[in-house]
């Protein structure tokens, strides 16, 4: 009898929470299809970070449930989460791969450092509001991400010790680019700056550093707006 | 009914209409700090709905409130007071805390939103009960009540302007329910005088005391750009000040910088900054020294330095000066600083001027222009949208200096080879770009300059565009300067005389090629088309349509929706969208304040149709006239604050007048289609007339301008507080069981027109507003054929 109840308890304990992870399972995996994928991302180690990070374990609690919808959430502040497929869309444009080192400004909820993290070496993030640093780096660290390195400061600066970078994403974009910034990125390096209002990211401005140092800037836009024609 | 004298209730209903008006627009600031001013606008829009409520409340229970008037109207009053403040209170306690911002992100704000509004519901409710109990009590002698009525409303609004300079926006609330409370204090029932006398004494000590340890506090949106910037580490509020102008702070933080659209080729230091709010929005950086302005060098800001050496100078809508500082330090001989606001002003000119270099003028842009008759070699304007676009929340703000009348007035004060110059944020889908290209170009057609692109250039960095308008064409030696200018900054041409398509995009390129290519079309006879195509307004504002920041095509939100999905689609132009959903709302809220009433009353009501047409009519007008009156005298007077106040206060006054002597005139349909046939008759001569005689009046001194806004005001004013009082006693001796409800239908229709009035004279101006405002009083005036 005992035994019979052992066995329940076990079946139970395992069985409960199952249905619960596998259902964010299948809403990235729906989300990477129907949203990111359909959307015309290819880079195939940007989807397979998508597939894995656990997105509704970084949003505020209240915003579990639309973890994985097609929209950015608030996470207070007057900051946001963004869009699932901007998230990629960023990442797919650095062209990350293993051996990179990415400078993140604006570490915000810790999704985007999060995503970087499955796919290159180190990730240097930095928020300059206290309380959402405070939790990213604990949201992040419970996740089990080594190779994110947060921290509390003015992203203005970079983060000299450990420059130069493969890459730089400036999530939290001011009017300027900070020019030591430009200077933290390596020669051929890409930085990656979404622009536009909370919840209406409508430009992705790309800055290319080439080998001679020059630089381009070229404005990506996520959504192309094609004006109605009429007669 | 309780034994106080006519004479203190109309003293009475004079203060407390005082107090209410007051408070309405210490409301309309508080709500615009906390939030945004079209949040304010739906809010008060709704709280007004309070008199329609309290009509529809005195229709039902009419007879047992008239015959406890002596207990309930200084009851009513007393608790008008009271929730003045305890609604703000209420409102901000986290079970009510609402975000504009979200409206369109969470659903659960409209909850929200709905509990919002019911709060500041109540103070009007009672108010407007308090009101109407006594004109339903006194309806023989009405016109007397509705002349204290209007006088102490006009009151009010000049004792907002007063609180506004002298008190806080938290103390206000508490300062007004004073008012009510004493209001209630005159007309308490004499046989209770004791026990009301000592409770009304307490509240007031109560409030006296609250005023100056407030408890109410200002929680601002998390996405005001205050808020945002406070979460800044060791960022402080140093100072702050009230005024009609707005709530001004002063706030210090090292870690603040301000340099839009720099230059990704310099490598210097980027300069710390503090910064000015104004109603918890971005008033402008105010720079520590002021070599920190040497930064704009390495801005699109200063290609008008940069291919000429202007001397006179004159920088419109100067805020925080720190273009009149970068001017002043490069080559600025002479250096005229225009700014309204006298506390930005106050707070700035210690750091950015403090050996006075430059010749301050606290004033508006347009009134500057239309009374200064100086010359100058460059006109510098304010910059254009903000970084990462504005969500629309400027859309129905009326802009007069970006009307094309605007910039004629700024060209006709250029030296041959002067400039104007402005800069404008880059947004997605383009429309400041378009809309300043296409305003720059009609100004220079009505100047019947015949090829525009040789008095036009632009220069874009990744997030700004400056442009550059010359009175003669650009020389090749200008050219020449510009493509340098591009050159050694990394920047690209917009627009340039001889501009070849590959130096467009040298440095900045785009994902593709239409902003140049509609540019061109603007530039090329293809404008009018391209206003009628494009998904946007983008077609210039004028005097009669001032709203720059105006997008939105209502016909095209739903390809935008497509397009962006709807949630992003809402943050185009997020606050005329506010203004929409403030009319479905009130309109639907008019309707089951004003049908739903109907099916208690059926037995009893025999002039339906005339009370509602006659009434309905009244309230519409009345608000159409007033909203194109402040409108148009904005651009008169100088600023909205003059012009709300001088409008608000002359029309209730002289209304009040009007309203006091119409108990002279016989009663009956004849007296009422008379004064009716007036009021059309004025209001079509001011649809033609009154544009005119402003533009004409605009270089008169001061003094002169307050007498013709006060005749101007209140000749229409005086005829048009009749109607009201002469329709409420004739319908008083047919039935007089239909007074409140009449009273709620003209209570609600105000409101609803409103917001109405905002989407019409957005939609097709001011003077096809007034003309209708004509009609709404014209139908009134055929409604008086009616067989009542």
């Amino acid at each position: 009898m005992k035994g019979s109840f052992f066995i329940l308890f076990i079946l139970l304990f395992f069985y409960v929470p199952y249905p619960q992870q596998d259902k964010y399972q299948r809403s990235r995996s729906q989300m990477v299809e129907r949203q990111i994928a359909a959307r015309g991302i290819e880079n195939k180690a940007t989807l397979n970070a998508m597939r894995k990070v656990e997105r509704h374990r970084l949003v505020p609690k209240d915003q579990v449930r639309s973890a994985y919808q097609d929209r950015p959430l608030p996470i207070g502040h007057g900051q946001t989460i963004s869009q699932p497929y901007i998230v990629a869309y960023m990442t797919e444009l650095i062209g990350p791969r293993p051996g990179m080192k990415v400078l993140e400004i604006g570490t915000g909820s810790g999704y985007q450092a999060a995503v970087l993290a499955e796919i290159v070496d180190e990730v240097y993030t930095i928020e300059i509001i206290e309380p959402l640093g405070v939790n990213a780096k604990s949201n992040l660290k419970k996740l089990g991400y080594s190779n994110i390195n947060t921290k509390i400061g003015d992203g203005f600066y970079g983060w000299e010790d450990h420059a130069p970078f493969d890459a730089i994403v400036v999530t939290a974009a001011s009017e300027y680019i900070p020019p030591p910034l430009i200077e933290q990125l390596k020669e051929g390096g890409k930085m990656v700056i979404p622009v536009g209002a909370p919840f209406t990211t409508q430009q992705l401005m790309l800055v290319e550093k080439k080998k001679d140092g020059k630089w381009k800037t070229k404005n990506l836009l996520p959504v192309r707006f094609v004006p109605f024609t009429r007669n | 009914m309780g034994s106080f004298s006519f004479k203190r209730l109309l003293v009475s209903i004079g203060l407390l209409s005082a107090s209410m008006i007051a408070y309405q627009l210490s409301l309309m600031q508080y709500l615009s700090i906390i939030q945004w001013y079209h949040f304010a606008y739906m809010v008060i829009a709704i709280a007004l709905l309070g008199f329609g409520g309290a009509g529809t409340f005195l229709a039902l229970f009419r007879k047992r409130l008239i015959e406890n008037i002596g207990f309930l109207l200084p009851l009513f009053m007393v608790l008008s007071g009271i929730f003045m403040s305890l609604s703000i209170w209420l409102s901000s306690q986290p079970f009510a805390s609402f975000d504009t911002y979200l409206l369109f992100v969470e659903q659960k704000e409209i909850w929200r939103l709905l509990l919002f509004e019911l709060l500041f519901f109540v103070p009007f409710f009672f108010c407007a009960l308090a009101i109407g109990m006594a004109f339903i009590k006194y309806t023989s002698r009405i016109g007397k009540l509705y002349f204290s009525n209007l006088v102490g409303s006009g009151l009010g609004g000049i004792l907002a302007i007063v609180l506004f300079w002298n008190a806080l926006p938290i103390e206000i609330p508490f300062i007004t329910g004073i008012l009510a409370i004493i209001s209630a204090g005159i007309v308490i029932p004499y046989e209770k005088r004791i026990w009301w006398g000592s409770s009304i004494l307490i509240m007031l000590v109560i409030c006296f005391f609250f005023t100056f340890q407030s408890p109410l506090s200002l929680k601002l949106s998390q996405y005001k750009s205050l808020s945002r910037t406070l979460d800044l580490p060791d960022t402080e509020i140093k100072a702050g000040s009230n005024s009609p102008y707005g709530w001004v702070q002063y706030v210090s933080s090292p870690v603040l910088r301000y340099a839009p659209g720099l230059s990704l080729s310099y490598t210097g230091e980027v300069p710390v900054t503090d910064a000015i709010f104004n109603n918890g929005d971005w008033a402008g950086a105010v720079l520590a020294s002021e070599e920190d302005s040497e930064i704009h060098n390495y801005t699109t800001s200063a290609l008008a330095t940069e291919i000429a050496t202007p001397e006179k100078i004159l920088v419109l809508d100067a805020g925080t000066g720190i273009r009149s500082l970068y001017y002043s330090r490069n080559g600025g001989v002479h250096v005229d600083h225009v700014e309204a606001n006298p506390l930005v002003t106050q707070f700035s000119s210690e750091k950015i001027d403090p050996d006075n270099s430059f010749k301050h003028y606290q004033q508006d842009a347009r009134s500057f222009l239309s009374e200064s008759e100086e010359q100058y070699d460059l006109v510098s304007l304010p910059d254009i949208g903000a970084f990462g676009g504005t969500a629309g929340l400027q859309a129905i703000q009326e802009e007069y200096l970006f009307t094309i009348d605007g910039f004629l007035s700024i060209f006709d004060h250029l030296e041959n080879n002067g400039l104007i110059s402005v800069t404008v944020w880059m947004d997605y889908p383009y429309r400041n770009p378009l809309k300043i290209t296409a305003t720059l170009v009609e100004t220079l057609v009505d100047k019947s300059i015949s090829d525009p692109s040789k008095h036009l250039v632009a220069v874009r960095s990744w997030n700004t565009i400056t442009y550059l308008l010359k009175k003669e064409a650009f020389t090749e030696g200008e050219i020449r300067k510009v493509r340098e200018f591009c050159e050694r900054l990394s920047f690209d041409p917009l627009l340039l005389p001889d501009i070849s398509p590959g130096e467009r995009d040298k440095y900045n390129a785009l994902q593709d090629q239409s902003l140049f290519r509609l540019n061109d079309q603007l530039l090329a006879d293809e404008r009018e088309d391209l206003y009628e195509t494009y998904d946007f307004n983008i077609k210039p504002a004028t005097d009669e349509k001032p709203y720059f920041s105006q997008f939105l095509k209502w016909k095209s939100f739903s390809h935008l929706q497509e397009l962006f999905g709807g949630q992003s689609a809402s943050f185009f132009e997020l606050g005329y969208l506010i203004v929409g959903v403030t009319f479905l709302q009130s309109l639907l809220l008019a309707f089951i304040l004003i049908i739903l009433p109907l099916f208690f009353l059926k037995r009893k009501i025999q002039n339906m149709t005339w009370t509602l047409l006659y009434f309905a009519g009244i309230g519409i007008g009345f608000m159409f006239v007033e909203i194109v009156l402040i409108q148009r005298f904005i651009l008169f007077l100088g600023h909205p604050v003059y012009s709300v106040a001088a409008v608000i206060s002359v029309m209730l006054l002289l209304s009040g007048a009007g309203s006091w002597l119409s108990e002279n005139l016989p009663k009956g349909p004849i007296s009422m289609r008379t004064i009716l046939l007036i009021i059309t008759g004025i209001l079509v001569l001011y649809a033609f007339g009154l544009p005119w005689v402003l533009k004409m009046g605009m270089g008169l001194a001061g003094g002169v301008k307050m007498v013709v806004s006060l005749v101007l005001i209140g000749l229409p004013a005086f005829f048009m507080g009749m109607p009201f009082p002469l329709g409420l006693r004739y319908l008083s001796e047919k039935n007089e069981q239909e007074v409140p409800w009449a009273w709620g239908i003209n209570g609600c229709l105000s409101v609803v027109s409103t917001s109405l009035a905002t989407i019409i004279a957005v939609e097709a101006g001011f003077s096809v507003l007034i003309l209708l405002g004509a009609l709404a009083y014209l139908v009134t005036m055929l409604s008086c054929y009616l067989k009542v």
